[in-house]
Parts: structure tokens; sequence; C-alpha cells
């Protein structure tokens, strides 16, 4: 990953997921950690960013 | 109407918010004219970027009125918690100069900085303070305006954008205002301004020499406030979120994907609202009396049928009966774009005791939806029929808060 442009939260019951929006200088990528469940995902892909 | 002479306020603008924030998200939209669009299938523009604007782009525009304009538009559908999120972190920043910091809107914030500008060194290098770690924390840049009320802060913030830093006087503001049109005050709208020209006022000196009393006679209980905006004058306070007034109404509203005849889909969207006031109304321990539901027709044509209740209700079935007798009585003359159910005739904590099995059971049933979907999110248990709801994108209301009943989370 190059950069991380933006982040920010979201709550989902008493759960928070943080959003970071990151980029590898070609694709844009959101990418989510759900702080309950302790995982990673992946919740969107931009190609050419 | 006393003003203090000594009163400083400060009006925070972000500049095009919604879609620097895009920007900033996705750097191969900086620098290009992008639109903020509310959903895929709706064709307006929420926000567009100061590249987009200086092709005629405005916020309201249709995609196809747009791209005329700008064929290269990039449209980028919004997201509502992204700009709700954000604006939560400028409200702690703000908090970090001021204790007094009112939110006016999503984008809009009002400090009273009088007490707190010595602290940073005079009330200019505080701004420039407040605009870089805005800059530096999310990479957006406001326009801000300081002057001795809101009123006035909030005109001196709208005339340098983008990143614009204007600070009025009290001893400039006669002059500033003398030969300003009066439509450029924050509250003076188009009718209110053709109202004023059919009294030869165009300016903000001249609605100053008319007489109160005169606009009184004229616009009523606030005519002689129009007197004081024409004079530059206004006391209104800095309201911080936790000294409020008591929220007076809990409503909901949708613009649908597409315009909608259809009454099953139609009561189908009322119940989805319905649970969503009644989640509301529910978590901050408020009931209500009046239900309203809302209808705006495909030519923005809206109209409102409320009907009052003999108890005090917050369970969304309830509501939902209650909206659903107010569309019995309509007889639809064209398809719905939005719908809205709002519950007002508020009173906290208003338990009945359920006098009925039946009673019971329901509100042990609403009770343990509501603890499900508090702890895993709205709508993680609901009503069969809503399974195949409507996730609108929505509208950020004007009375949205970072936080409290108000939020429409």
């Amino acid at each position: 990953m190059q950069k991380v442009t933006y982040c920010w939260n979201e709550s989902e019951g008493k759960a928070l997921i943080r959003h970071f929006s990151v980029t590898d200088g070609a694709n844009l990528y959101d990418l989510s950690y759900h702080t309950a469940e302790m995982n990673w995902y992946l919740a969107q892909v931009e190609d050419g960013a | 109407m006393n003003q203090s002479p000594f009163r400083r306020i400060m009006h925070v603008d972000m500049n095009s918010f919604f879609a620097s924030v895009e920007q900033q998200c996705n750097p191969r939209l900086r620098g290009e004219p992008i639109a903020v669009i509310g959903s895929n299938k709706r064709t307006i523009i929420t926000t567009a970027s100061y590249e987009a604007r200086a092709f005629g782009i405005k916020t309201g525009m249709t995609v196809p009125e747009a791209k005329k304009l700008c064929p290269h538009l990039i449209l980028v559908t919004g997201d509502n918690k992204k700009y709700t999120d954000t604006c939560a972190q400028l409200v702690s920043l703000y908090k970090n100069y001021s204790p007094a910091v009112e939110v006016f809107s999503v984008d809009e914030a009002f400090l009273d900085i009088t007490g707190s500008t010595w602290l940073f060194g005079g009330e200019e290098r505080m701004a420039r303070l407040i605009k870089e770690e805005i800059r530096e924390r999310l990479g957006l840049t406001c326009s801000i305006g300081i002057a001795p009320n809101k009123l006035l802060a909030k005109l001196a913030s709208d005339w340098q954008k983008p990143d614009g830093l204007v600070i009025i006087r009290a001893e400039e503001v006669t002059t500033l205002l003398e030969d300003l049109p009066a439509k450029e005050l924050c509250g003076i709208g188009p009718h209110l301004e053709q109202s004023l020209a059919a009294m030869d006022i165009k300016t903000c000196g001249e609605l100053g020499r008319t007489p109160s009393a005169l606009l009184r006679k004229r616009f009523g209980v606030i005519g002689e406030k129009l007197h004081f905006m024409g004079l530059g004058i206004d006391d209104s306070p800095v309201i911080p979120l936790e000294e409020e007034e008591e929220v007076k109404s809990v409503g909901h509203s949708m613009t649908l994907e597409k315009d909608i005849w259809d009454r099953n889909l139609i009561s189908l969207h009322i119940l989805q609202l319905s649970e969503m006031v009644g989640r509301r109304l529910r978590t901050y321990g408020y009931q209500g009396r009046t239900v309203a539901l809302t209808i705006r027709y495909a030519d923005f044509t809206t109209f409102t049928r409320q009907r009052s209740l003999k108890d005090y209700i917050a369970h969304s079935t309830d509501i939902y009966q209650s909206a659903l007798r107010s569309l019995s009585s309509i007889r639809l003359e064209q398809a719905v774009r939005l719908l809205g159910v709002s519950v007002s005739n508020l009173c906290k904590r208003a338990v009945q005791l359920c006098l009925f099995e039946e009673e019971k059971k329901k509100a042990l049933a609403s009770q343990a939806m509501d603890e499900i979907n508090g702890r895993y999110g709205e709508f993680t248990i609901t009503w069969g029929t809503l399974l195949l709801r409507y996730h609108h994108s929505g509208v950020i209301s004007p009375s949205w808060r970072p936080e409290g009943v108000n939020n429409k989370g």
C-alpha cells in the first residue's frame, strides 16, 4: 500500500467499524476493520485510482 | 435588542464538503470536475467540486443538465456515513478552540470565541490554526468568517470561497452593510427578497432604515427581526448541542429509488420508516401522540397528513397503523417520489403498563428486537415483509447532529 487517503468510522450496533481508503498507486481500496469481530474486510475496490 | 460590543463569533463553512471528502478519499478525483449524487438511479446533484462549479454546475441540477455543461463530469455516489463521521471529527476539533460550538448543518458550525481568542494569539491566528489543523488532519479546506454575531459571521464566511478568511469588526458593520443586497443575509430567501423589493427595500442599509413597525405590519413577528438584520444586529446565542432544546418531533424520510404508484409498495416503505422512527423514539425514551405522513409527488408537490391519537405511542406497528390510516385517506394524484413519517407531541417516558396479554407480548417482542438491533446494527432483525427493504442512501437532514436524539444515524 502506498498511502492511506482517508479514514472514517461507522457504528453497527455496538460495534465500531473503522474504514480506511488506501491506494497502491494504481487502485483504490476501502478496507474496514470490525472492532467487535476483530476482522478486516475489503469493502470496495476501485480500479485506476 | 442588546448586543455585546465584545462578542466574537466564528462561522466555519466547509468548502464543497461532500465533493472534497470524495476527492480526498480518491486521489484520482483531485483537480477534476466531480459531482456527488444521492444514488445511481436518482439524478440530482448534491454537491459539486469547485472544478465542476467553474462549468456552472450547481447543487440541485439534474445530471443531464450538468453533463450538458461539462460532458466529462465525474459522478460519485455519496456516502452519508463518511460525511457525518467527518462532521463529528470536525466538531471535536472545534471544541479544542472553544467549548461553545453549534452545529448549524453537516458542513457548517458556529463557535463563540469571545473568551478563548487570547489563548491562541488573537482571532486571526486562531482561525488560521483551525484551517491548518483541518487541512492537516482531513485534507479539507474551509471558509471562516469572524464577526460580532452569527448573522455577520455567516455573511463573512460566504465572501471568500474557497479557503477564505474574512473578519468583520464592529466598527465596520454600518459601512459594509449600507449597499449590500439584503438577499445576501442568511434568512432572506428569494420570496422574502421579492416582498422587500415590493416595498422598495433592496439593500441592508434600506432595510435597517425601515421602521420596525412598518416591517412588522407587513411581515408579522419577523418584521422586527428583519429591521435588526438590516442593521447587522443579531443577539442569537451559539447553542452547543448539550444545551439544545428538547426535540419536538422525531422523523425520517426517504426519496425512493424511482417514483411509485403501488400502494402495497408505498405501505412497505412506510413500515420501514415507522420502524426507523419507532427505534429512535424508544432509544431515547420518547413517546408521541401525533403521527404525520409526508408525501412528495414526482413534480415535487409535497403535503403532510397527520392524526393525533388518544394515547402516547412508540411501537413501530402503532406508528405504522396510524400512518397507513392517513395513506388510505389520500387519493394519489401522481406517482410518489418521497415518503416521510414523523411523530410529534412528544413526552418522555410516559410508560403505560400493559393490561392485556397481547399488548405485553408486543412490548416484549419490540424490546427484544431493539436489544438485538442495538447490539448488532439496525434491521438485523425485522419483519419478514421488510427483508427486501430499500437501502436508500438518504439525505442528511438539516436537523442532523453528531450525537443525540437528532442523529439520523
